[in-house]
C-alpha cells in the first residue's frame, strides 16, 4: 500500500470513527474500520481519543437543580394568573414578594434579630423566586424586559446575598454538584 | 394544583437545570430559566400531550438560556490566547493529565456555536435519544446525527494533543 493510499484510508477512517462508536456503520464498513485501526497507530490513537471524549462527557453527570425551586414553581402555578393587560398587577405582586424576601434575608430589626436563620433565608429565597416569576410575567404581558428594567443588577446582588447568607463558610456550595467536569477525575 | 404538573416538574427539573447551566454558565440564571420554563408549561399545559412535553421544555429552556446570553452579550473566551500562555509540556502525572483534559474539553464544548453545543449537552452529557433532541432543536433526525458526528470530530481534532496519552 502506498503512502498516499494509506493517507486516504486514514482520512476516510477519520470520518467514520464517530459513526463506528455509535454502532451505526454497516457490518462491512465496521469491519474495515476495525482492520485499519488495528494496523494504524495514528488511527488507533484517534479512536481511543474519541472514546475518551465520549466517556468524559458522559461521566460529567448533571448538576442538581436546587430543591427550593420546586416549591416556588408550585406556589406560582397555584396562584391566580394576572390577565393580559394587567401587567401592572403582576409587577406589583412581584415587587411585594421581593420586598418580603429582601426584608427577611437582610435584617429583621423589628424582631431584634440581625442574623436570619438558614430556614428564614430559605423562605426568603423562595419569596425571591416567586417575586422573580411575577416580575418576569409582568414583562411578558407588557411586552418588555421588565425584570431587567426594574431590578437590573440589584436582583443579582440580592441573590448573591441570600446565597452567601445560607452558606457563610468560604467555598461552601449549597448546590450539590454531581458534575464530573469540574476537574474531577 | 395538578398532580401531573408536579410530577412533570420533578421528572424534568434536573435535566432543564443542567442544560441551562451548561448554556448560560451561571447557576442563578439557570434557576431563572427552569422556573420560567415550567411557568410557560403551566400556561400551555392544556395544549401539550405527554410525549411532547420533554422536547417542548428543552426547547423553551434552551431559548431562554440563549436569550439571557444575548442580553449579557457574552463573549466566548479566546482560546488561542489562553493556550499561548499555558504550558504545552506533556504532564507526566496521569491525574493532572485527566484534569487538564477535562478542563480543555469543557472549554472546547463551551466555545461551540449553537446548535452544536446544545447537541453535545443533550446527547453526550444527558444521554437523550435522537428523536427527543431533534424535536427540541427543530432539526431532522439525519441533521442531528450529522451535526453530532461533525461536532465530535471537531472536538477530537481540537484535543488531538491528548491522542498520545
Amino acid at each position: 500500500m502506498t503512502d498516499m493510499n494509506h493517507i486516504q484510508d486514514c482520512e476516510r477512517i477519520d470520518e467514520l470513527l464517530e459513526a463506528f462508536l455509535d454502532g451505526e456503520l454497516e457490518v462491512t464498513e465496521a469491519m474495515a474500520v476495525e482492520r485499519h485501526v488495528a494496523g494504524c497507530r495514528q488511527c488507533g490513537e484517534s479512536l481511543s481519543l474519541a472514546q475518551r471524549i465520549r466517556d468524559t462527557l458522559r461521566s460529567a453527570g448533571m448538576p442538581a437543580c436546587p430543591d427550593e425551586l420546586t416549591p416556588a414553581i408550585e406556589t406560582l402555578a397555584s396562584r391566580p394568573r394576572p390577565s393580559a393587560g394587567n401587567w401592572r398587577h403582576a409587577l406589583a405582586a412581584g415587587l411585594a414578594a421581593l420586598a418580603i424576601g429582601a426584608a427577611v434575608a437582610w435584617q429583621q430589626p423589628w424582631r431584634g434579630n440581625p442574623d436570619p436563620s438558614a430556614a428564614e433565608l430559605a423562605q426568603a429565597r423562595q419569596e425571591l423566586r416567586v417575586a422573580l416569576g411575577y416580575i418576569a410575567e409582568a414583562g411578558q404581558l407588557a411586552g418588555r424586559d421588565v425584570g431587567t428594567v426594574v431590578t437590573g443588577a440589584g436582583m443579582n446582588s440580592i441573590r448573591d446575598g441570600l446565597r452567601h447568607g445560607v452558606n457563610p463558610r468560604p467555598g461552601g456550595s449549597e448546590d450539590q454538584d454531581r458534575s464530573g467536569t469540574e476537574g474531577k477525575s | 394544583m395538578s398532580g401531573d404538573f408536579q410530577a412533570t416538574v420533578q421528572a424534568h427539573k434536573d435535566r432543564l437545570y443542567a442544560l441551562a447551566v451548561h448554556l448560560t454558565g451561571d447557576r442563578s440564571e439557570a434557576e431563572d430559566v427552569v422556573q420560567e420554563s415550567f411557568m410557560k408549561l403551566w400556561q400551555h399545559r392544556a395544549t401539550l400531550d405527554g410525549d411532547a412535553t420533554l422536547p417542548w421544555l428543552l426547547s423553551v429552556a434552551r431559548n431562554a438560556s440563549l436569550d439571557r446570553l444575548r442580553r449579557r452579550r457574552m463573549v466566548p473566551v479566546d482560546g488561542t490566547q489562553l493556550e499561548a500562555r499555558e504550558s504545552v509540556e506533556p504532564q507526566p502525572d496521569r491525574r493532572l493529565s485527566d484534569e487538564e483534559f477535562t478542563r480543555r474539553l469543557n472549554r472546547a464544548v463551551a466555545e461551540l456555536n449553537e446548535p452544536y453545543r446544545s447537541l453535545v449537552v443533550m446527547r453526550e452529557m444527558q444521554g437523550l435519544d435522537y428523536q427527543t433532541i431533534a424535536e427540541a432543536l427543530a432539526l431532522s433526525l439525519s441533521q442531528v446525527k450529522v451535526y453530532l458526528h461533525r461536532t465530535r470530530r471537531r472536538l477530537r481534532h481540537q484535543l488531538s494533543e491528548f491522542a498520545h496519552d
